[in-house]
């Protein structure tokens, strides 16, 4: 076992003088630092495992100091008590509970490691074979300027497969920048050469001919250029829509289980929407204004360089105020997001529950409430649209400080013949194209941030770790039997909360193991397992003799089926939904596996029969006929493994029967994990196993428990004494 | 649901240790105390769990409680309810889409780093502002108008 954190020599000093242990043995096991110390004020905290000890020291303004230190030896426990806002470490000493410090979540998996140590430290079972000393765990630092530099490189791999038309569109737009220069340079040549003459109609052809050519040839060539742009934008937008829906499909449940609906689906509609403005809108200003910038003032030196000296004194101002204002907006588009993620979530929730607001007749109250959210959208995008709009023209008079300097020194060089008046229209003309692009550059400043932070919004989930479908000791499955075994199962949905423990259990090819339990006893957790939706922390879940977290993920769900309390069908036919798990079933099949669900009898009565569509999550439909099409849809997948999950709860007794007919069928010779409250409905199990708080009580038939005595008899009794009061009432 | 007379129940404790409840004479050791509203109605409605997390009973307001046992559950709320109290926002960053708060507290200073403000930042009623960060630990703002005007400004940019 590698230990974490290395400890302060000054702490090293003072835990050698405090701890009196041979200072040539004291050999540190395990050292971990926390952020609050024992009083709760936040301060940099370490517990310390030595052979002997248990100390706490906390850094306070004259250095460390120790706040407790314990031997081992009078430990007799250790536990964690998740609290509301943190956590708190408690031990036994010498049979007494004491609380010896809290923690921050942000903390908790290196002090969950730091109780796994204690326990193999303290108590009978107490031993220190595999414990080796402490070693300094390396710290990445990863910090933010290099996650946006992410954010720009992604963008560019993006663009890898699609290089050569955007090779071609920039040097499109290189051309059109190019062209732009030549306008003013033959007004120049117009003003100063052909117009003091009378009889220069041949050239004042010519030269009026070039600027109209040149006008035409640009507009053509910026035409092209936005045209690549756009349709390059929009494959681009294409690619991350596509990249970021595939990723969702194989992002793990957990992932899920933080994320709201409405969150996720602004990113997909929006979110990716910015990848589609930085191609069309960033990349091409920047390519051609930025080239502007440039030629021009290359031009203006050539021409004047004193007057284009002072062209350029309000850039450093320009500059300036283009960060600022970016720093500064960055927290209203960040707030205008939001608000819009919440408004989406908030019609999400109103659509969805509409059958429930118009039952409990609350349509008001909604109403109100999205009005609320409404006007929050509506407060946010106006203080965002106020402040652009107050940042943008101060911007402007920057820029146009400019003007007034050339205006001033050109006319004294004009007065005093050192410039030509057509070199000071030129000068003027550039001035104007030269101050458009810089503004152009400015203005983007503020919306740099917004497109920004929904780039790396997007990224974010499309670098969120997938489950891991194909693990790197993938070893080789043929279809199951169906022997499953349980060794040691231990898991917890955070690392110091276990949900399951110690879980062991064998169950043998085609046999029915009932689950039972109190709500949050665990079940609907093993049964999750099992499917791999989460991994195990300890112990592992063995298929015919292979660990599932070796089996490539989508053949070992292959071979399992699910059926669930309450199911979900897809928008669309009935046979659509019956054929989910096999694509390619046949007429015949699907009707065949209808029939022994005791569907088809109620699929054959709808208008459209099998082709009916269901509706959204299958809101057309009758609970009872839900769930025969999720068993037809079970029987089809005919998978080797199947999991019931309360899937005859909620229904009337007619239904009842009808659907433990279907299950029957289904069950027959495959193995089945089944959860149901009602007991009656596990009345065909080989075996039950009991959990109670996440832990193995009982197992065994349902009259070895009954002759026990223990939880399941009183479960038993409770759902008699249930059923009878709900019998007296029917 | 039982609420629990006030005048038949009180708590005791060992320094150090979990308490103790005595329930018209009954008594239950390392009781765990929680309350039912902690964001509405903070400081009212307390419920008591034995050491099996079993529900025992709720006390509606323990201001009729006798001293020591009001003490006992004002001790026990501010351990199991960490809600360091935001006194001062010195500074605010955002970048890639995260955000970093420099804040004093009344626990001490601290950087509470975001990784989605609409999540971490709730305004629960007008001025009090419940803050949770990347890891799930919490902040309070109770009042806003008790913050500088700096610190009020710099949250108004986010509410």
């Amino acid at each position: 076992m590698a230990l974490t954190k290395k400890i302060p020599d000054d702490l090293d000093s003072l835990l050698k003088k405090s701890l009196h242990e041979d200072k040539s043995s004291m050999i540190y096991l395990f050292a971990c630092k926390t952020d609050l110390a024992p009083d709760g004020s936040i301060q940099e905290t370490m517990i310390v495992v030595t052979r002997v000890h248990l100390a706490i020291a906390t850094q306070g303004l004259n250095g460390w100091q120790i706040m407790n230190q314990i031997p081992l030896s009078d430990i007799s426990r250790i536990d964690v008590d998740t609290l509301v806002g943190a956590s708190a470490l408690l031990a036994e000493v010498n049979g007494t509970e004491i609380r010896l410090l809290r923690y921050s979540h942000s903390v908790a998996e290196d002090v969950a490691d730091l109780v796994e140590t204690l326990l193999n430290l303290i108590g009978p079972k107490a031993s220190m074979i595999d414990m080796e000393p402490i070693e300094e765990a390396e710290e990445i630092d990863w910090s933010s300027r290099e996650a946006h530099i992410r954010t720009f490189g992604r963008l560019w791999s993006f663009c890898l497969p699609h290089w050569r038309k955007l090779f071609i569109a920039i040097l499109v737009t290189i051309g059109a920048s190019a062209i732009d220069l030549l306008p003013p340079y033959l007004t120049m040549i117009l003003v100063d050469q052909v117009l003091v003459d009378v009889d220069h109609y041949v050239w004042l052809g010519l030269i009026v001919g070039l600027l109209a050519i040149s006008r035409v040839i640009h507009t053509g060539v910026t035409i092209l250029s936005g045209r690549m742009f756009a349709v390059l934008g929009d494959r681009l937008a294409y690619d991350a829509r596509t990249e970021l829906l595939n990723i969702l499909q194989l992002l793990p449940l957990k992932y899920y289980d933080e994320q709201q609906t409405g969150g996720l689906m602004a990113r997909i509609a929006r979110d990716a929407k910015s990848i589609h403005y930085f191609w069309i809108d960033f990349v091409p200003a920047v390519i051609q204004q930025g080239l502007l910038v440039f030629g021009m003032t290359g031009v203006l030196f050539y021409l004047n360089w004193e007057l284009a000296c002072l062209v350029l004194i309000p850039i450093p101002g320009i500059i300036y105020g283009s960060i600022y204002i970016k720093k500064y907006l960055t927290w209203f588009y960040g707030r205008t997001w939001d608000s819009w993620a919440t408004f989406f979530e908030r019609i999400n929730d109103a659509l969805a529950g509409i059958r429930v607001v118009k039952i409990f007749a609350q349509e008001k109250r909604q109403s109100r409430e999205m009005e609320l959210e409404n006007e929050k959208v509506f407060k946010a995008e106006r203080s965002i649209h106020i402040r652009s709009r107050t940042v943008r023209p101060l911007l402007a008079f920057l820029v146009s400080i400019g003007g007034m300097f050339v205006w001033w020194f050109g006319g004294i060089q004009v007065q005093s013949s050192e410039m030509t008046i057509g070199m000071l229209m030129a000068f003027f003309l550039y001035l104007s194209m030269f101050y458009s692009p810089v503004q152009q550059l400015t203005s983007m400043a503020d919306w740099i941030p917004e497109m920004m932070t929904a780039i790396t919004r997007t990224f974010e989930v499309i670098d969120t770790p997938t489950e891991d479908y194909k693990p790197e000791q993938n070893e080789e499955i043929p279809r199951f039997q169906g022997h499953l075994e349980l060794k040691n199962v231990s898991f917890g949905y955070v690392a110091h909360q276990p949900v399951l423990k110690n879980i062991t259990l064998d169950i043998k090819p085609g046999e029915m193991i009932g689950l039972v339990g109190h709500s949050g006893a665990g079940k609907s957790t093993l049964i999750k397992l099992m499917c791999r939706f989460y991994n195990v922390d300890n112990g592992e879940i063995l298929i015919d003799g292979i660990n599932i977290q070796k089996m490539d993920l989508g053949k070992l769900r292959s071979q399992i089926g699910y059926v669930e309390q309450d199911p979900f069908l897809f928008s669309g036919s009935v046979r659509d939904n019956i054929c989910f798990g096999n694509q390619k079933a046949s007429q015949e099949e699907i009707i065949e596996s209808a029939i022994n669900a005791n569907a088809h009898e109620f699929i054959i009565k709808l208008p459209d029969a099998y082709d009916t569509n269901v509706g959204e999550r299958g809101n057309k439909l009758s609970g009872g006929e839900r769930q025969r099409i999720a068993i037809a849809r079970a029987i089809l997948h005919d998978p080797r493994i199947l999991i019931l999950d309360e899937p005859t709860s909620a229904l009337d007794l007619e239904t009842e029967k009808k659907i433990q007919e279907a299950l029957g069928r289904l069950m027959e010779g495959r193995t089945t994990l089944a959860i149901a409250h009602r007991l009656s409905t596990l009345r065909d199990a080989d075996r039950l196993l009991v959990l109670k708080d996440g832990e193995p009580i009982e197992l065994g038939t349902h009259d070895e428990l009954i002759q026990q005595q223990n939880e399941y008899y009183r479960l038993v009794q409770l759902h008699a004494n249930v059923s009878s009061i709900v019998g007296i009432m029917g | 649901m039982s609420f629990l007379e006030t005048k038949t129940m009180y708590l005791s404790r060992e320094k150090n240790q979990s308490p103790t409840i005595s329930i018209s004479g009954d008594i239950f050791l390392k009781v765990k105390i929680r309350q039912a509203f902690p964001l509405s109605f903070e400081g009212k409605f307390i419920t008591i769990f034995d050491s099996d997390d079993q529900y025992l009973g709720t006390i509606r307001d323990p201001e009729s409680c006798d001293t020591e046992t009001l003490s006992i559950i004002q001790e026990e709320l501010d351990w199991r309810y960490y809600r360091p109290q935001i006194t001062r926002i010195i500074a605010m960053d955002t970048r890639g889409g995260n955000s970093w708060f420099s804040v004093e507290t009344s626990h001490g200073s601290t950087l509470i780093e975001m990784r989605d403000l609409r999540e971490g930042m709730v305004e629960l009623s007008p001025g009090f502002i419940l803050m949770t960060d990347k890891d799930g630990n919490r902040f309070e703002i109770s009042s806003l108008e008790n913050l500088d005007k700096r610190s009020r400004r710099l949250i108004n940019r986010l509410i």
